[in-house]
């Protein structure tokens, strides 16, 4: 042998790890498993420059971009990429086995949820988040997740809608992404007939369900309900899709970038106070079943062959917002003082109250009251109320979550109801999304579709 | 310095082994190493560089890969490790180039090290990254002549800690 006879382990660590960060993370995980100088290396080091490399290699987005990190800078040095590594890399290998049961799914889309939630500001104005990129590529081309229904088998669909039903992540991923694929199929109609059986059955709505998307939960109190929010996407967009090119520049964004924060107009320039960038100028798409209808269904759930009914009629309006903030209340309100910028804990944002004005195709005009908060699952909730100004009189009340990040363009989707939560009340769905200042109006009919 | 003066210029340069080679600065500036070396001893002296770290048989194929990207752009100044961005891609000629035993390929690689060309370094790198893709840890072994030195309660520790790799 040569004296300078030179081996993986003999060269000097660092270009040990220079390799391996050129390396799958999984080829990592199978070399650490070699001896022990070999683990020591990967698992043992001081610090997470090894991971922080390897992962930056990945097609992710930096997680010291995430609005977290930004706000509290210090928590740049605790990253953990090891562990977040390892999530995905487990989370992308459970969504490639071809008999993925419906539990390890559910492990799986938590990993890509978290990193939707995460996703941090675009750095440009057209850039896309890695991340997002990422998750929409892993479940477009997912054959139980992915929205190819023609390309399914029976076995396949069977357990998809098993998991409609069943499964809050698979319901929040296709509220995040899977909604954009819809296309005229067989299937379609039958989903949409089956959300339209959702979001129509006043028993949805009540106290318990905060008259919104939401559930009860035993240690949260309350937490938003992925199910409810799908059908309500699937809902309104399947209406929009109706109205053809009616009003056709006026619809949610379907952009990937729609979910990053603070992707919604004037966010950027938003006054500092203004967290969830509620001021400025919305659109609302209300949806709404035929008044005759509603009876049928009051007592138990509708058969969704009720929606392919000849005479069954439903509706679609559009409403302008105008709103701005009133006040913000802390959630300890003695230190009002204290500004936002030294909070860096989600929970501690401030409930953002605001008023203004709503204003219907049929010249309806409405004064607008409501607030912005944080879930406790860290999501964030809208509810208003809108009161003609002809009598002042309370009318409806509405209650939505925030699709995709804080400040999304994406916007907030729930369901309406009356105000006073009434016997017979009627409930249908809305999409309301930010729109620049002199986004075109086209306040004129009702439309039944 | 200017570069009309740069290109015609030669270099010497001398390996542990004591042989001495003569290249275009061209070449030799591939090497921040010896471009940091020729700036600090300045144009007037015909003076040898050592390289202490290097043999010849090293060097020359070292050389052999500078020859062929003496015009590569110049690496962008000292980015962090983190921003760098590669091609992980290795080009033919460098893949024929570095079709070499797994000895030499260190040597090159600890080489390119020293002599801070960190194109080259990333070709070894990469090379080996390769040469592990896909294989299990007994393959791994067997390739680079490791000891599997593990106790039996290691084993199981090394199980649970590289689950997130594996079918659990």
């Amino acid at each position: 042998m040569p004296k300078s006879a030179a081996n993986i382990l003999q060269i000097p660590p660092e270009i040990t790890e220079h390799a391996l960060v050129l390396s799958h993370p999984r080829d990592v995980a199978r070399f650490a498993q070699t001896c022990r100088l070999a683990r020591q290396l990967v698992y043992q080091a001081r610090d997470q420059h090894l991971w922080r490399r390897l992962y930056l290699e990945q097609p992710f987005d930096d997680l010291r971009n995430s609005l977290e990190v930004q706000a509290s800078p210090e928590l740049a040095n605790s990253v953990d990429w090891m562990g977040e590594l390892q999530r995905r890399v487990y989370a992308t290998h459970l969504l490639s086995k071809p008999d993925i049961i419906a539990q390890d799914l559910s492990e799986a889309l938590k990993v890509l949820i978290t990193a939707i939630r995460n996703t941090p500001p675009p750095l440009d104005k057209t850039g896309e988040s890695k991340d997002i990129l990422w998750v929409a590529h892993l479940v477009q081309d997912h054959k139980v997740f992915g929205t190819d229904a023609e390309a399914t088998s029976g076995q396949e669909m069977a357990m998809r809608e098993a998991l409609r039903d069943a499964s809050q992540e698979f319901c929040q991923m296709w509220s995040y992404l899977g909604w954009r694929d819809c296309h005229d199929t067989e299937y379609e109609i039958e989903t949409r007939n089956h959300a339209r059986a959702f979001v129509y059955d006043l028993r949805n709505y009540s106290s318990g369900t905060l008259w919104g998307p939401f559930m009860e939960d035993k240690k949260l109190k309350y937490r938003v309900n992925w199910l409810h929010v799908a059908s309500i996407i699937k809902v309104v967009h399947s209406n929009l899709q109706d109205l053809g090119a009616l009003w056709s520049g006026t619809r949610p964004p379907r952009t990937l970038r729609s979910l990053q924060p603070y992707t919604a107009p004037n966010c950027p320039n938003r006054n500092p106070r203004d967290w969830a960038g509620v001021e400025g100028t919305w659109r609302r798409y209300v949806c709404f079943m035929d008044y005759r209808f509603f009876s049928v269904g009051n007592n138990g759930p509708y058969d969704p062959e009720f929606f392919e009914a000849e005479d069954f009629q439903e509706a679609t309006r559009l409403i302008e917002l105008k709103i701005h903030i009133e006040r913000l209340l802390y959630p300890n309100s003695s230190n009002t003082a204290a500004s936002s910028s030294t909070s860096n804990s989600k929970q501690a944002l401030p409930i953002i109250f605001f008023k203004g004005t709503s204003r219907g195709g049929n010249g309806n005009e409405a004064d607008v009251r409501g607030s912005v908060r944080m879930t406790p699952d860290g999501y964030i909730r809208w509810r208003f109320v809108s009161a003609s100004i002809y009598d002042g009189h309370s009318q409806w009340s509405s209650e939505g979550v925030q699709i995709g990040a804080v400040g999304s363009a994406a916007g907030v989707v729930g369901t309406w109801t009356g105000a006073h939560h009434e016997e017979g009340d009627p409930a249908g769905p809305f999409w309301l999304w930010k729109v620049e200042d002199n986004h075109p109006s086209h306040m004129h009919t009702t439309l039944f579709a | 310095m200017s570069t009309t003066e740069d290109k015609t210029r030669k270099v010497k340069l001398v390996t542990s082994d004591n042989e001495e080679f003569e290249v275009d600065w061209e070449v030799a500036t591939r090497s921040v190493l010896i471009k940091h070396m020729l700036e600090d001893i300045g144009e007037s002296e015909e003076q040898a560089i050592p390289l202490p770290n290097v043999t010849a048989n090293v060097l020359k194929k070292v050389l052999e890969w500078c020859e062929h990207h003496r015009k590569d752009p110049e690496p962008a100044p000292e980015s962090s490790d983190d921003n760098r961005k590669r091609t992980l891609e290795i080009g033919d000629w460098d893949a024929k180039f570095i079709q070499v035993d797994q000895e030499m390929l260190f040597e090159i690689i600890l080489a390119a090290n020293y002599l801070d060309i960190k194109a080259l370094l990333d070709v070894g790198c990469k090379t080996v990254a390769n040469m592990i893709k896909g294989k299990q840890p007994e393959e791994i072994r067997k390739m680079f002549n490791i000891v599997n030195d593990f106790t039996p309660e290691e084993e199981a520790q090394i199980k649970k800690e590289n689950e997130w790799a594996e079918d659990r």
